[in-house]
């Protein structure tokens, strides 16, 4: 009688012990949750779009996708941040979670606590183009010009706040130039104006200016990046000529922290084999972009973009929403 | 010449293959759906479809998405006919005459025509495209911000004569409507306007929200509880009964025209071009009828004008993001994603490189269209039957259905709130002549137009002269300037209509 | 036909309801002026937050006052009705609290029961239908063929 108790009470450690491996060696065992803090159809949305169907053959559960619109993000963000860390519930995190802690003092999330890195699904860094009837062929040669014209050039930014702008405000301190910086609400108006000649320089995604490098109606100085471009290896690496001149964009894929390590594991395997499929290669290389940086690699990236930032828009006095 | 009938010719062959015409006929059955119910619209079911298209041919599946795009401005006047409720902003026009001819049992005449002008006006539109698609995209590049806050300036002072009370309180409407729009987040600052600490807010009065309690809502406590209240009777419904007299048929023709004259001149404008367009050629045809008053009483022209001018401005939108991949509309900019992600980039050299892709999709524009023109005649007479319900089953529906449309956009009960808070200040201020499609276009157009005029007040670096600097704005506010002569000097002429009791 | 004197008294609220409208826009054109310039005006090259809000607001206070005058002599609108009002609104209020709450079919008795409120001609079985039909189809289209993660019921929060 005396030793029931005890063995009953050992049985029990053990399947309570035995429970979540269970759990964990049957992940996934429902369908999977990817929230998209954002409107459908923009950057975060073709991403989680572009490797969905693989990832749901890899995982053998199908993976689906919610746009959580609203506050720029904010909506979504808190609420995967705040959702069961079991890795059924995961968020597509973008530029905007890096970016908006330095800029917002409202933003409500700590990017790098609340959440666990797993992969990311698309990077890239912006090119400095310039209308072709700016005569500068070279980034020294527009530092120079607008050296020589405080003032008189307009440089468009798809969003005040956005990683453009800030991109922006930190050629302005690497050069000491001085110029106007013409905000838009949308990459397409921007780059209409861009065109037309009313705006005359800027820092953009890949995606949205290289159609128009190749028609010739804008030049391209240079990418953010300390690697080229593999469809567009002769644009200069800006960081060559303006060290530190470096951004990345990206959207990429998070989990709750607390999220067990075996299910993030899991998961970034499947993402990284989806993003290797030759489809998804071709569809990356077209967009100028990379993809399938895994967990810590992804938590380094976004940490050292959180501090770049932080210190551009300390220094250039950058905030938005200051209420 | 020749190129553009063979690469025409090409892309018929390619459009009419079974596959392609049964995604076509899937993608405007959808875009009808979603344009005539409340809620949902065609940017978030493109977005929703979106994944099921990467499984199909890249053409195939454009030519699917697109379908929705344009099938939602045929769907969007079959609500604003039967029920006042626009299911978008270029819609709320056609409530003007369009509700009222089904209160006068012609609901069957306003469907047909609808029908009938929205595909001339998108036919037409497509024969632009095909002929004139890089010039009309090198005229969209002649605008800056300088020349849209104009078009747009135009657009508004014309929507503040569409009613037929008084001027003063259209144009009270619009400024209230603009007014309404500066409440979110300022673009530029960050800041929150008007916001009272809600979240919600900051994202400023949702268009849908808005328009299901001012037309929806504010239109049922009008009519709600007024004994027999029943808006169409059984009897009248004949295929008879759907055809316009000769001379309504007559009347219909020039407005028509001109409806998709201005609807293929405006589509490019960025997020508005459909919109203004609708509004602009509903004031353009008032103006220019001998008898204006019959306006907002059931005139066939302030329908046919209209739908007309909406489907031209939305071929033509496909313009830039065709020509030069610049989309002009949220939604395009969807379907320019969805090319994107088959590795079709959009842009300069997408007509050159991609050319049965472009023929095909422009081909596409047409049979969808003449789809539609077959799918939505014979629903007419189900669209009417629904008039004969009496009224008190009809309003707790349509209340039903807003209250169901509305909260779906966000899964937030605040939409639901405000459809019904603005549905209490809508029927105030409609009942004592306020017109409400003014507000709605002053709403949707509000925000936009800050943002160009900061913009071209950024470019001329605090200047006002750049407005007669540049050419086009040039004649722009020539127009302005017309427009407003002529309405004061109407004014002061009728001096006594000010105060006049009509219809809003 | 009304008596007369009513008929006098009707008019007189109608017309100071058209001036309270009026008055109403004005004083929110007023607010608008106000809360406006804690946005920051700005200057015309670079204008601020405030400018456009400040702007209007002026506009409709010169609107709002204007009509305000001219709608001395005015009346327009037919009977005012309360009840109904506050039936259909509630039922819209009504509607939204209890969805993300309840689910929509406790939600959609809701609106309905609210809404019938405000026309007097009901019958009990009229009621019934509308509260068996309406869920029903909104089921079926909004969660059925258009796939919105709507929960008919949900017990608990």
């Amino acid at each position: 009688m005396k030793r029931i108790v005890p063995a009953l009470m050992l049985c029990a450690a053990t399947l309570v012990t035995a429970f979540p491996a269970a759990a964990q060696g049957s992940y996934p065992s429902r369908p999977i949750k990817w929230i998209v803090p954002y409107p459908p159809g923009g950057g975060a949305s073709v991403a989680a779009r572009l490797v969905q169907e693989e990832v749901s053959a890899q995982l053998g559960q199908p993976i689906i996708i919610e746009n959580r619109p609203g506050a720029a993000g904010a909506i979504g963000t808190m609420e995967v941040s705040r959702a069961k860390p079991d890795g059924y519930t995961m968020v597509i995190l973008t530029t905007t979670n890096v970016v908006a802690p330095a800029v917002n003092p409202n933003w409500p999330s700590d990017t790098m606590k609340e959440f666990v890195p797993v992969a990311t699904l698309i990077e890239n860094s912006s090119i400095l183009t310039v209308n072709a009837s700016i005569p500068a062929k070279t980034v020294p040669e527009l530092v120079a010009l607008l050296k020589a014209n405080p003032g008189k050039y307009n440089f468009g930014n798809a969003g005040v706040g956005g990683v453009n702008h800030l991109t922006t405000e930190l050629f302005k301190r690497l050069t000491q130039t001085e110029f106007t910086q013409m905000p838009y609400n949308g990459t397409g108006p921007m780059v209409g104006d861009l065109l037309a000649g009313n705006v005359h320089a800027t820092f953009e995604s890949p995606e949205a200016v290289m159609s128009h490098i190749r028609s010739g109606r804008i030049r391209a100085l240079g990418v953010a990046s300390t690697t080229r471009i593999p469809t567009a290896p002769d644009i200069p690496l800006l960081p060559e000529t303006l060290p530190g001149m470096v951004n990345v964009s990206f959207s990429g894929l998070a989990a709750p922290a607390g999220t067990p390590r075996a299910v993030v594991d899991k998961m970034a395997a499947a993402v990284a084999a989806a993003v290797k499929s030759p489809a998804v290669q071709q569809r990356l290389r077209d967009m100028g972009s990379t993809g399938g940086r895994l967990t810590d690699d992804f938590g380094r990236l976004m940490q050292t973009e959180i501090d770049k930032w932080k210190a551009v828009a300390s220094e250039s006095k950058i905030v938005v929403k200051p209420q | 010449m020749m190129d553009i009938a063979s690469g025409f010719m090409q892309g018929l062959a390619t459009a009419m293959t079974g596959e392609a015409l049964l995604f076509c006929l899937i993608g405007v059955t959808i875009g009808t759906l979603v344009g005539a119910l409340p809620g949902i619209g065609a940017m978030a079911t493109i977005s929703i479809v979106l994944p099921v298209t990467f499984t199909l041919k890249p053409l195939i599946g454009l030519i699917m998405l697109a379908g929705i795009f344009y099938g939602a401005q045929y769907g969007g006047s079959i609500a604003s006919i039967l029920l006042s409720i626009p299911g978008m902003a270029s819609s709320a026009v056609t409530c003007l005459d369009g509700y009222p001819m089904a209160r006068q049992g012609k609901a069957g005449v306003a469907l047909l025509v609808t029908s009938v002008s929205s595909f001339v006006g998108g036919t037409v539109s497509i024969l632009l495209l095909m002929l004139l698609a890089p010039t009309l995209a090198e005229f969209a590049l002649r605008f800056s911000s300088v020349e849209y806050f104009l078009v747009m300036f135009l657009g508004l002072m014309g929507s503040a004569t569409i009613s037929s009370g008084s001027p003063v309180k259209g144009l009270t409407m619009v400024v209230l409507g603009v007014a309404l729009g500066t409440v979110g987040t300022d673009v530029n600052s960050g800041i929150f306007r008007f916001t009272f600490g809600t979240l919600q807010l900051q994202n400023g009065f949702g268009f849908i929200a808005v328009a299901m309690g001012l037309f929806g809502v504010a239109e049922i406590l009008s009519n709600v509880g007024k004994p027999f209240a029943m808006l169409v009777s059984a009897k009248s419904i004949t295929v008879r009964s759907m055809l316009p007299s000769r001379q309504e048929a007559r009347a219909c023709v020039m407005p028509t025209v001109r409806g998709t004259g201005l609807g293929a001149l405006f589509g490019f404008i960025p997020g508005a071009g459909s919109t203004i367009s609708s509004y602009m050629s509903y004031a353009l045809e008032k103006r220019l009828a001998k008898d204006p008053s019959r306006f907002g009483q059931g005139a066939v022209e302030g329908v046919a004008a209209p739908e007309a001018a909406n489907n031209a401005a939305v071929q033509t939108s496909f313009i830039p993001m065709l020509s030069l991949g610049i989309p002009t509309d949220p939604t395009l900019a969807i379907l320019m994603a969805a090319m994107i992600v088959h590795g079709i980039n959009p842009g300069p050299q997408f007509i050159t490189e991609h050319a049965p892709v472009f023929w095909g999709l422009v081909a596409s524009f047409w049979v969808g269209n003449v789809l539609l023109l077959i799918l939505n005649i014979p629903f007419i007479g189900l669209w009417v039957r629904l008039l004969s319900v009496p009224y008190k089953f009809l309003y707790p529906a349509v209340l039903f259905f807003v209250a169901i449309g509305v909260y779906s956009i966000n899964n937030d009960p605040f939409d639901v709130y405000v459809a019904g808070l603005i549905g209490l200040g809508g029927y105030l201020l409609v009942g004592h002549g306020y017109p409400p499609a003014a507000l709605l276009i002053g709403l949707v157009i509000g925000p936009m137009m800050e943002e160009h005029l900061k913009r071209a007040m950024l470019m001329s670096r605090g200047s006002f002269s750049i407005f007669l600097e540049r050419p086009i704005s040039a004649v722009l506010l020539a127009v302005i300037g017309l427009v407003a002569a002529s309405t004061v000097v109407r004014l002061y002429r009728g001096r006594s209509r000010l105060a006049a009791p009509a219809n809003p | 036909m009304e008596h007369s004197t009513s008929r006098r008294t009707a008019r007189t609220s109608a017309n100071l309801r058209e001036m309270a409208v009026a008055a109403a826009i004005a004083i929110l054109g007023l607010y608008m002026v106000w809360e406006g310039r804690s946005y920051g005006i700005g200057s015309v090259r670079e204008m601020g937050p405030g400018y456009f809000p400040v702007a209007l607001g002026c506009v409709l206070t010169v609107l709002g006052a204007g009509l305000v005058l001219a709608g001395r002599g005015e009346q327009r609108q037919e009977s005012f009705r309360l009840k109904p009002l506050l039936c259909i609104v509630g039922a819209m209020i009504a509607f939204g609290y209890l969805m993300p709450r309840t689910g929509f079919v406790p939600a959609t008795i809701a609106l309905v029961l609210l809404s019938v409120l405000a026309d007097k001609g009901f019958r009990l079985w009229e009621v019934a239908v509308l509260l068996v039909v309406l869920p029903v189809l909104g089921y079926v289209i909004f969660v059925a063929v258009l796939g919105m993660p709507l929960d008919a019921v949900r017990w608990g929060a």
